[in-house]
C-alpha cells in the first residue's frame, strides 16, 4: 500500500514538474517569437516609417515618464537629467528640442534648490546650462527670472513646464 | 524509470508546452498593444505640452517647428487608427499653427492652417461650424491652468 502511494506521488510530482518546465520554456519562447513575427510597433505604416515612428514615440514616452516621476529634490532631478541625456543620445533629431526643454527645466529647478541651499556657484553653473539649452530652442527670455519662473511652475504647481 | 512514469512526464510536458505557448503568444499580443497605446498617449501629451510652451516663449521659427512635430505625429496616429481624440487634437494643433503664423505676419499661411483646423473640428462635431476667433479662444483657454480657466461662453 505504501509503495503504491509513493509511486503515485512520484508520478504526479514528476508530471507537475514536466508541465511547469515545459510550460515556462514554451511561454517565453512563444512570447519572443510572437513579438519577432509581429515586427516593430506601428508596422501599419510600413517598415521604415513604422520603425521611425516607433523610435520617436519611444523617446517621447521616456520624456513623459521622466516628467511624471521626477520629484522636486536634487537627487531626483539629477537622476532625471541623467535619464534625459541618455534618451536624447539615442533619440531621432526631431524630438531633441522637446527633450532639451525638459533638461532646461530640470536644470532650472536644480539651480533654484541650490540657491535655496546657499550654494550659489552650483546654482549659477546649472542656470548657465539651462539658459544655453533654452537659447538653442529659440527662447526669447533666458534671464534668471524666466528660469526661476519655469522652475517654480514645474516644482510647485505640478504643471508641465 | 517505469513506462508509466515516462509516459506521464511526456504527456504533462506536452500539455505544458501547449498551454505555455498559447498563453505566451496571447500575452505578447496583449502587452504589445498596451505598450503601443501608452506610447501614443505619452507622445501626444509630450508634443502638445512642448508646442504650447514654445508658442509662449520661443521665436516664431522654433514655435512653428514644435507645432509641426505635434501635427506630424498626430497625423501618423490618425492614419494608423482614426480616432476622434486625434482629430480634435489636430484641430487644436492647426489652430495653434495658425496663431504662430499670424504672430509671424504670415497671414496667408495662417488662413490655410485655420481652414485645416476647421476641417478637423468638423469631423468631430459636424453640426458646429467654428469661427477662427472661437478656435483661438479654445486654445488660449486650454493653456491656462485648470483653476484659472474662466467658463467658456
Amino acid at each position: 500500500m505504501t509503495s503504491v502511494r509513493s509511486s503515485l506521488l512520484s508520478t504526479v510530482s514528476a508530471g507537475l514538474l514536466a508541465f511547469v518546465l515545459g510550460g515556462s520554456l514554451s511561454y517565453f519562447g512563444a512570447e519572443r517569437l510572437t513579438l519577432l513575427y509581429m515586427g516593430p510597433s506601428f508596422s501599419e505604416l510600413g517598415h521604415k516609417e513604422g520603425h521611425k515612428l516607433s523610435r520617436v514615440t519611444q523617446s517621447l514616452y521616456g520624456l513623459e515618464l521622466s516628467r511624471l516621476l521626477t520629484q522636486s529634490t536634487p537627487v531626483s532631478l539629477q537622476r532625471s537629467v541623467g535619464c534625459l541625456r541618455h534618451i536624447r543620445a539615442g533619440s531621432p533629431p526631431e524630438v531633441a528640442h522637446a527633450i532639451d526643454l525638459q533638461l532646461a527645466t530640470d536644470y532650472s529647478a536644480l539651480a533654484l534648490l541650490e540657491q535655496q541651499a546657499n550654494d550659489p556657484s552650483a546654482a549659477a553653473s546649472h542656470r548657465q546650462i539651462a539658459a544655453s539649452l533654452l537659447q538653442s530652442i529659440g527662447w526669447k527670455d533666458t534671464s534668471e527670472g524666466a528660469l526661476d519662473n519655469l522652475a517654480v511652475h514645474y516644482m510647485h504647481k505640478g504643471t508641465k513646464p | 524509470m517505469s513506462a508509466q512514469l515516462r509516459s506521464t512526464i511526456v504527456v504533462a510536458a506536452l500539455a505544458g508546452i501547449l498551454t505555455g505557448g498559447t498563453l505566451g503568444a496571447y500575452m505578447a499580443r496583449k502587452n504589445d498593444g498596451i505598450v503601443e497605446s501608452a506610447r501614443v498617449i505619452a507622445a501626444s501629451s509630450a508634443t502638445a505640452a512642448f508646442a504650447a510652451e514654445q508658442f509662449r516663449h520661443a521665436d516664431p521659427q522654433h514655435a512653428r517647428e514644435a507645432v509641426m512635430l505635434q501635427i506630424d505625429l498626430l497625423q501618423q496616429f490618425e492614419r494608423i487608427a482614426p480616432s476622434s481624440v486625434h482629430e480634435r487634437n489636430l484641430g487644436f494643433a492647426y489652430t495653434r499653427l495658425a496663431m504662430v503664423d499670424e504672430a509671424a505676419g504670415q497671414k496667408a499661411d495662417s488662413e490655410v492652417a485655420f481652414q485645416h483646423a476647421k476641417d478637423w473640428f468638423q469631423k468631430v462635431h459636424p453640426e458646429n461650424r467654428l469661427t477662427d476667433v472661437q478656435m483661438e479662444s479654445f486654445v488660449r483657454h486650454l493653456e491656462k491652468p485648470p483653476a484659472d480657466r474662466p467658463p467658456l461662453p
